[in-house]
């Protein structure tokens, strides 16, 4: 990997990720740093290339730039001219994370996850900034476009290692702080994700109805039985037993979306619907699991989906706090002055596997499915709506814009 | 009680329809035969203009009421009230509507006068102000009630204000509707939401005291849990959850049979279908009735286009039936299921009942949707209340529409905002989410425990 070839950083992020995944590893990660903690904050603080990077402003692409970037035929010089605005724009939106992190209060920056996905950021942006600066061959850009797959990839369990991060940190910083810090960086994440993965996909052309990684015939149905393919055995492997998930309405609608982002919006709220279902049917003794029913719809300016379940619906009390970050119902570890200890048994081990497959991770408890569902969904011009019949179920309004020539204008 | 009085050209009365076809029927509610005697009748017991110095003057008495706050009531305390009455706790009953009306009468006036000149100065606007004022007149001279006879006296007067009152919904509607453009759309929601809440509460206030009186009266009425099927006053103790919308259902299932004269969607209720429940039946019937009516029109006039024309002449209406039968799509022969059915769920929280009404109608578009609870006109719905020139009277209860005393193929533009008063007078709530291009989905809460106070705001 190329990544150890920079100064300073010996060993491949990847590697420190996978060490603070488990608690007892972390003295041993300590003693395995091959400088000194002092040594690094010294580097890093007069380093001030992040903040000349932050600094400068972000050229916001449009998305009918981006799109265009990959519209069919694709040249060579297309091509050049995609890489050569990923390579310059990359690095920008990077430093700018960075400086935020570094802003994070210090408690919080010590924190291990949070430092992992600091690390993280910085190396990327080191490793973007690096590279050559002028893409004009072949060559140069395969290596780019490797370069970009191994930390897209690298980057794809972001956002759960932030969960833990702030679920740790909740004392020390106020939830509005957290909130805005949050919503900042998703956001932004999502649009840098898109620069990059847009570009990744000039390079696997084999599907003639996609545009980088925009599919102009995505198909709903076929996307949300997928979904609720693998969200019911998640529920299997966490419960033992998963209610039905049926499709209807106008099951035939195709429209223009993102797929990855439509399948994680999708299975945030079908694991939300079968855990409840779930756990309410024992609650109350229910004989048989009521199903879920996803109806799909197409307007003139909107497509709708409506997840409807029968899970006993939310409080009114707690109406207001699911969108929260970090607002959960699953009893949690005494990890940071938690509450009630989970007891250990034999299922724990698999359902903590469970925890690390698949897109999302968990089938709930890091709190951040509903908030996040919500900025993907609001993304590209959308929204989503939550309703709850307390002592029933919820339904759940999902309404997103296909990606047109109204949303040309939308700044990424 | 009417004194006769020379015929009066009103010009803003033009434009009614005289031909009015409820004439024939029989009416329950003590409506006039005729629009003409009855804005006589109006103008005859107006006392001032509004506009004429001596009113202005004459706002001082105002002052001391619009000062004093309103005292509201829950369901609760009504229930209670009038479980174990007594002439005591009618008179005080009595007392309290006699103190609350013109309290709350005055603060809507003031809301009047505050309103832009010009929109006061609109006919329809200034004959609802002349109204209030005069019944706030009449409420505030009437002496503190010490005996059954006064009670009587009393429950007669405001009998009376609420027969002349029942014009103030058309009449508001159609000076709003002028007015659209003198008035920003928030300012307007706000006001005409006031209006109708405070409305409302005052007639709640004086029908269950009307109603209160007329039991006591009555030598055969039996008070308790046990008598006359739970009512006391005009709160039902008994709602039965899934009753109320089986008859809702079946209300508006004849009358659009009777028009249409075709098989209309069924409605399947499912849910917690036997829950009982406090609450004033003619408030939870009118909004099940207007949400389902809206409903299954949504869903007969989507598959059934030609349908929009009926009251059209009927070689017109056999025409489009023609052309329909001609592109329709295959539909199951079934007579009872052409329509994909309409379903109500009816779910019971601790605290909160909630009715959710799903169909298939096709969706309101993202044109309309923005606009479904303003009272405002909007860029391409120019004169919202149009038809409320056909409709002189208006008391917002269901049974106007079952004995066919409002034309049912009028489309009054009232529904889902009244709706919306009703629901949220009581502390609950009216929402609507749609699939544009699917159907919507209306979802009702009302509070269980009767325990929420009135909300004025």
């Amino acid at each position: 990997m190329t990544i150890s070839n920079i100064r300073g950083f010996n060993k491949p992020s990847k590697f420190f990720y996978d060490i603070l995944s488990s608690h007892q590893s972390l003295q041993f990660f300590r003693n395995t740093r091959p400088y000194s903690t002092q040594h690094e904050m010294i580097v890093s603080f007069y380093d001030d290339k992040v903040t000349k990077y932050a600094e400068k402003s972000i050229r916001p692409v449009t998305l009918k730039e981006l799109i265009r970037f990959g519209q069919p035929p694709l040249s060579t010089s297309k091509l050049f001219e995609s890489a050569n605005y990923t390579r310059s724009e990359l690095p920008v939106r990077l430093a700018r994370r960075v400086k935020a992190l570094q802003n994070l209060p210090f408690i919080v920056g010590t924190n291990p996850y949070i430092k992992s996905i600091y690390k993280l950021y910085f190396d990327s942006f080191e490793l973007i900034r690096s590279f050559p600066e002028r893409i004009n061959n072949e060559e140069t850009d395969k290596k780019f476009a490797e370069m970009l797959r191994n930390m897209v990839s690298s980057h794809s369990d972001n956002i759960p290692t932030l969960a833990k991060g702030f679920q740790e940190c909740k004392k020390y910083m106020l939830s509005e702080d957290i909130k805005n810090f949050l919503d900042d960086m998703i956001h932004a994440r999502i649009g840098t994700r898109l620069i990059a993965e847009q570009h990744i996909a000039l390079h696997d052309l084999n599907n003639s109805s996609y545009i980088g990684i925009i599919d102009t015939k995505l198909e709903p149905r076929q996307l949300i039985q997928s979904c609720s393919n693998f969200v019911k055995e998640l529920c299997e492997i966490h419960y033992g037993s998963t209610p039905d998930i049926l499709v209807n309405g106008q099951i035939d609608t195709t429209f223009t979306y993102v797929p990855v982002h439509l399948e994680y919006i999708i299975s945030e709220i079908l694991k939300n619907s079968c855990r409840a279902t779930v756990e309410y049917t024992q609650k109350i003794g229910r004989v048989e699991f009521p199903h879920v029913t996803v109806t799909i719809s197409k307007g003139k300016n909107f497509i709708g989906i409506r997840v409807r379940d029968q899970g006993g619906g939310v409080p009114a009390k707690d109406l207001p706090s699911i969108f929260d970050y970090s607002y959960t119902t699953v009893p949690q570890d005494d990890i940071g002055g938690g509450s009630c200890n989970t007891k250990e048994n034999i299922f724990a081990g698999v359902s903590k596997m469970a925890m690390q497959s698949g897109l999302g991770g968990p089938i709930a408890g890091l709190g951040y499915g509903l908030p996040l569902a919500r900025i993907y969904a609001k993304y590209f011009g959308g929204s989503m709506d939550l309703i709850s019949l307390h002592g029933y179920g919820c339904d759940v309004f999902l309404k997103l814009k296909q990606i047109d020539e109204s949303l040309d204008d939308l700044q990424i | 009680m009417v004194p006769r009085v020379q015929r009066l050209n009103l010009h803003w009365s033009r434009q009614v329809n005289h031909s009015f076809r409820y004439k024939s029927r029989i009416r329950p509610f003590p409506y006039f035969s005729s629009p003409n005697s009855f804005f006589q009748t109006i103008k005859s017991t107006v006392q001032s203009r509004a506009y004429s110095p001596q009113q202005f003057y004459k706002n001082r008495i105002l002052d001391q009421y619009v000062s004093q706050p309103v005292n509201t009531i829950t369901l609760r305390q009504l229930v209670v009230f009038g479980r174990n009455l007594t002439e005591d706790r009618l008179l005080k009953s009595g007392n309290y509507v006699r103190t609350e009306l013109p309290i709350r009468l005055a603060h809507r006036i003031r809301d009047f006068q505050n309103l832009p000149f010009i929109v006061g100065t609109n006919p329809h606007i200034e004959m609802v102000y002349d109204l209030y004022w005069s019944a706030f007149e009449k409420l505030r001279k009437f002496p503190t009630i010490t005996n059954l006879d006064e009670n009587d006296e009393y429950c007669d007067t405001v009998k009376g204000l609420l027969k002349e009152h029942l014009v103030v919904i058309p009449q508001l509607a159609l000076g709003i509707s002028e007015c659209s453009q003198h008035l920003h759309p928030d300012q307007l929601d706000r006001f005409m939401n006031t209006m109708l809440r405070s409305r409302i509460s005052r007639r709640v206030l004086a029908e269950q005291q009307i109603a209160l009186t007329e039991n006591w009266n009555d030598p055969g009425y039996v008070y308790g849990q046990d008598g006359h099927d739970g009512y006391i006053g005009i709160v039902s103790t008994q709602c039965k959850s899934g009753e109320i919308v089986q008859r809702c259902a079946d209300m508006t299932r004849n009358v659009c049979r009777t028009i249409y004269k075709v098989e209309p969607p069924q409605v399947l209720v499912d849910g917690h279908v036997d829950t009982t429940f406090a609450y004033i039946p003619d408030h939870i019937e009118y909004m099940l009735y207007e949400l389902l009516n809206n409903s299954i029109r949504g869903v007969m006039l989507k598959f059934s286009p030609s349908l929009k024309h009926v009251s059209e002449p009927p070689e017109l209406l056999q025409q489009f039936q023609k052309l329909e039968r001609l592109k329709s799509p295959d539909i199951s022969k079934d007579p009872s299921s052409i329509y994909p059915p309409i379903s109500v769920t009816i779910s019971s929280g601790p605290t909160d009942l909630y009715f959710r009404i799903s169909d298939q109608g096709g969706g309101i578009s993202d044109e309309i949707y923005p606009h479904i609870w303003s009272f405002a006109s909007t860029p391409t719905l120019n004169n919202k209340f149009e038809n409320f020139v056909k409709v002189p009277q208006m008391a917002a209860k269901v049974q106007e529409y079952e004995q066919s005393i409002i034309p049912p193929t009028l489309h009054l533009g009232i529904g889902l905002p009244m709706s919306k008063v009703y629901a949220e007078y009581w502390s609950g709530g009216l929402t609507l989410f749609t699939m544009d291009g699917y159907g919507t989905d209306a979802y009702v809460k009302i509070s269980r425990l009767g325990n929420r106070e009135e909300n004025l705001e």
